[in-house]
């Protein structure tokens, strides 16, 4: 016995010691593929690799996506637009991600090896993949124990696998190597229309998402005419609303801004506008502040800011310290309380506008006398209305049409003579954007840079470019129609109630594409309603199953659209009778709003999937079959 | 879960453990307060002495656990420099598991085919396992050197920083024990043992620094304790295999306890010189042969004391299991 013990002992500590080596080698070559991790990571909203995914990205976790690309599928009503059967598979297993191939930027910014990897895209709601942690631009490497090099292969192992069966996955987020398990569930009944949806011209929906992802459009908690917080990401449900306000829209700052306004570094939050009478202009605030200190708390940037305002109560003074060309001030504000009163919900016709320039991509014009009140402005307001976003950088930036550029690099740009002049001067410049009732800056990097200031690969930019300028233009509407919808801007409607929350039960829908009345002028009336996922008509048309959506109302009669907010929707059925809409496309719909649409007299087009934009097309070309059995 | 599980079971035992090696040295402390601070005096009393025998065994369980807590932490950390430190202390516990081997292989009976005992086995095993080990080291250099080559991003986390804390509270609380024991029954082996522990403290610390370094976004910093932990450990294997080739050569035993033989013997007042002492190291035995003149008329019982005081004399001395040999070689009248 003892003999063996010393025999046993040192071998035990040298296989221990062996497995260690092994572990230490591993430790190393773990991490090869990963890049330095930027201060502030590069997100993949900055890459125009995006124009290049296919439209429907096989999914993942679910027999309905693959069966997309099938032409058995019945399915396909022109325009690659597709209306889904809300049908599905229970008991597969769902994972809840939409992948696609790596974009070139990401590859290039996290340094992966060729052909490595997919791009998690989307995730859905409450999925295994959501519970477990992941997130959307994480770059999966390994699935299962496979390296993973297309997003099929991810599908084929999904399916390969149990319900409740347990998978790891390595994935590359911002540079990092991250390990999770997710314990497969089974496929919900409505997971296919969340998933389809979001797939859909991810393009658009990122130009959004870069407006918010870079907090180029953050102003919730300090803005009042929001009443509330814009969400962050529109797959996420909006926080509540609160009341707080201090009257001032505010903004994280980025590498362009820190060099036009000349600041020792990007912490804190700039402001971009006050609102007149509000606490903010008692207090002094002024457009161009940085905001450094709240009471004593240092500010980092806007989501921090936002939960400190939010916590305090309305009547309580704080001291703000600002940053004002390079000196700091001290100033005491007393927060108030948001009694905006609730605005008018206005369709937006055409404005009259002529094209008189393009810049960065854009098409831009003079705004007549009487497009600042078209465009739901104060009355007086000069400035260069942005006709058409077409390219990038602009698609990239945030950019959208209908903003108004009132001024650039603090030189305001009441013409188009101004706005040549200050553009010619600048190779970066920040941009004082009026966008409906909000003041913002959008960031423009000098060329070849992102708005963090990061270099992005020249040679591959422009490869980049070009394809993307090359792609088929896939909005078939605006195609036809020219420019049919100048940009409506998101009006809010004060929110009468909060959404009650959405009931969802199964097996209550279905869509049968063989029969029903035929949509369009003949069978619908000119107004109606379309669930999106951001207030965009190149967003992605949406459901109200898992989240409030932004419901766009269209005109069909002079062209024109409106947006509501989901924070701001209230009653959905009565938004609908007082605006006097006849039909929503969406993409879901819960049974419950369904049954009391449908009570109205409301159409219900469910299943359809794309941007708003191709839905009005085919809303108008009579191309969409209503939900029947409602 | 279960690795989770295992991690909260380990870190429990290193900090009963840490209690436990805290505890007994505030009792030290307490008993050599009450021995007026004679620390250098011989022992002072039966607690240090069951002290300096648990010392041992308090080595190497403060060993297993640190190898445990690093190699885990280390993984789960993603921290190279970690692991090579769990390592380190591998060798460090293979040291003192080659000492045990080699007591309990010089304990077996001499036979007819071994007549002077087994005790250079001990030297054989320690080649072989420090050859091997300085295998791993060299790899632990090669792939640290690699990784800041290649510019490799090492991102450990917090927990292995954890790791690299506990080994220091842990090595410098063995140090202490160590040291003390080993003052208090004046052993110098084991304060050299001590010493050891104290070098593991630099050496763990140097890992914190590199933790800390690459989680401030030094990614080189790591990868670079890694590399200095490795060339520790080669220093360790060199050392070990040296001694042992020079053993198994029957290199002479430390000159300084050779001289002071030499001079206690010469007190003596009945031998008439010394002509020679020499030692060999036979594992964990000392061997010593002791030539002595003695004048050419004494008588066999009188060199039969003679032999008996040379061998109290060294023993003395010597605080090791030694074998000694006198023989008397009759002097010459001049």
């Amino acid at each position: 016995m003892n003999k063996t013990l010393t025999i046993l002992a040192p071998i035990s500590v040298l296989v221990f010691v062996v497995i260690l080596a092994v572990m230490y080698g591993w430790v190393g070559s773990m991490d090869t593929t990963g890049g330095e991790t930027p201060e502030r990571p590069e997100r993949p909203d900055l890459n125009t690799a995006h124009h290049l995914q296919p439209a429907f990205p096989a999914g993942v976790g679910n027999g309905q996506i693959q069966l997309i690309n099938k032409p058995t599928f019945p399915a396909g009503v022109g325009n690659g637009q597709i209306q889904l059967i809300n049908q599905t598979i229970p008991g597969s297993p769902y994972f809840g991600v939409a992948l696609v191939e790596v974009p070139g930027a990401v590859k290039q910014a996290l340094k992966l090896p060729p052909e490595t990897g997919v791009y998690v895209k989307s995730i859905s709601v409450a999925s295994p993949a959501e519970n477990a942690g992941l997130k959307i631009g994480d770059v999966i490497i390994k699935f299962d124990g496979t390296t993973i090099t297309t997003h099929e292969q991810v599908g084929q192992i999904i399916q390969a696998r149990k319900v409740g069966d347990v998978v790891k996955l390595v994935v590359n987020r911002n540079g990092t190597k991250k390990s999770f398990h997710v314990k497969l569930e089974s496929t919900p009944q409505n997971a296919l229309n969340t998933v389809a949806a979001v797939q859909q011209n991810f393009a658009q929906t990122r130009q959004n998402g870069a407006a918010q992802q870079n907090g180029t459009a953050q102003q919730n908690g300090a803005a009042p005419q929001n009443n509330g917080a814009a969400p962050d990401n529109p797959f996420q449900p909006p926080p509540v609303t609160n009341k707080i306000w201090m009257g001032a829209d505010i903004q994280d700052i980025d590498a362009v801004m820190q060099l036009q306004f000349s600041l020792p570094d990007t912490r804190g939050v700039i402001v971009s506008h006050v609102t007149p009478n509000s606490p903010a202009m008692t207090a002094g605030l002024a457009t161009g502040d940085v905001i450094k200190r709240f009471n004593d708390a240092r500010v980092r940037d806007v989501n921090q800011l936002q939960s400190m305002i939010l916590k305090a109560q309305p009547g309580q003074q704080v001291q703000l310290v600002v940053l004002r060309k390079g000196k700091q001030l001290t100033l005491a504000l007393v927060l108030g309380e948001n009694t905006g009163a609730p605005g008018k919900i206005p369709f937006i016709g055409p404005a009259d506008i002529a094209i008189e320039g393009t810049w960065i991509g854009m098409d831009v014009g003079e705004l007549a006398g009487n497009g600042a009140a078209d465009l739901g402005l104060p009355a007086g307001t000069r400035g260069i209305v942005v006709n058409d976003v077409e390219s990038p950088p602009a698609t990239m930036l945030g950019f959208t049409t209908g903003d108004v550029i009132v001024a650039i690099n603090g030189e305001p740009t009441p013409d188009m003579k101004h706005f040549e002049s200050a553009t010619q001067k600048q190779t970066s410049a920040v941009v004082d954007v009026i966008r409906g009732n909000r003041h913002f800056f959008i960031s423009v990097p000098p060329p070849g840079f992102t708005q963090h200031g990061t270099a992005i690969n020249q040679t591959l930019d422009k490869t980049l470019k070009t394809v993307a300028m090359n792609q088929p233009v896939t909005q078939p509407y605006s195609q036809q129609a020219g420019q049919p919808y100048a940009a409506g801007q998101p009006q809010y409607q004060q929110a009468m109630q909060p959404c009650p929350p959405v009931q969802y039960q199964t097996g209550q829908l279905q869509t049968p594409l063989q029969s029903g009345v035929q949509s369009g002028q003949g069978a619908a009336g000119k107004r109606f309603g379309i669930f999106a996922s951001t207030p965009d008509l190149n967003s992605t048309v949406y459901g109200n199953r898992h989240q409030t959506p932004y419901l766009i109302m269209v005109d069909l009669s002079n062209n024109s659209f409106a947006v509501i907010d989901p924070a701001n929707l209230g009653n959905m059925a009565d938004t609908f009778s007082k605006n006097n809409l006849s039909a929503l496309v969406c993409s879901d719909v819960s049974s419950q709003l369904a049954t009391d649409l449908s009570s109205r007299g409301v159409t219900i087009y469910s299943g359809v999937v794309g941007t708003p934009d191709t839905a009005i097309g085919l809303y108008e070309s009579g191309a969409l079959r209503p939900a029947r059995g409602l | 879960m279960i690795l989770k599980f295992f991690a909260v079971v380990l870190i429990a035992a290193i900090i009963m453990f840490a209690a436990f090696l805290y505890r007994g040295a505030t009792k030290l402390e307490e008993e050599k307060k009450a021995a007026n601070g004679n620390i250098n005096g011989s022992c002072s009393g039966a607690a240090c002495e069951k002290c300096a025998q648990r010392v041992g065994l308090v080595n190497i369980i403060g060993n297993i656990l640190m190898i445990c807590i690093k190699g885990y932490m280390g993984v789960a950390g993603r921290s190279k420099g970690l692991i090579a430190d769990a390592i380190h202390s591998s060798a460090d516990l293979l040291a003192t598991i080659i000492m045990i081997i080699g007591m309990k292989i010089s304990d077996k009976k001499v036979d007819a085919q071994y007549p002077y005992g087994y005790g250079k086995a001990e030297y054989i095993v320690s080649i072989c396992i420090y050859l091997f080990l300085f295998f791993i080291g060299s790899f632990i250099i090669y792939n640290g050197v690699l990784t800041i080559v290649e510019g490799r991003v090492v991102n450990p986390c917090l927990s292995a920083a954890w790791g690299a804390i506990f080994s220091i509270v842990i090595n410098e609380l063995m140090f202490r024990q160590s040291i003390c024991a080993g003052k208090h029954i004046n052993s110098p082996s084991m304060q050299a043992k001590a010493w050891e522990s104290r070098s593991d403290v630099y050496s763990s610390f140097a890992v914190l620094i590199g933790i800390i370094g690459a989680k401030m976004g030094f990614h080189f910093m790591d990868p670079l304790a890694a590399i200095i932990v490795g060339v520790i450990i080669l220093k360790i294997c060199i050392e070990q295999v040296r001694d042992a080739v020079l053993n198994l050569m029957d290199k002479s035993y430390d000159e300084d306890y050779i001289e002071d033989i030499n001079r206690s013997l010469e007190t003596m007042g009945n031998i008439a010189g010394i002509k020679k002492v020499i030692a060999r190291e036979l594992g964990p035995i000392l061997e010593f042969e002791i030539n002595l003149y003695v004048p050419h008329d004494i008588s066999v019982k009188i060199g039969e004391t003679i032999k008996k005081e040379a061998c109290d004399i060294v023993t003395a001395i010597v605080d090791r299991k030694s074998t000694i040999k006198v023989r008397l070689f009759a002097k010459q009248c001049s």
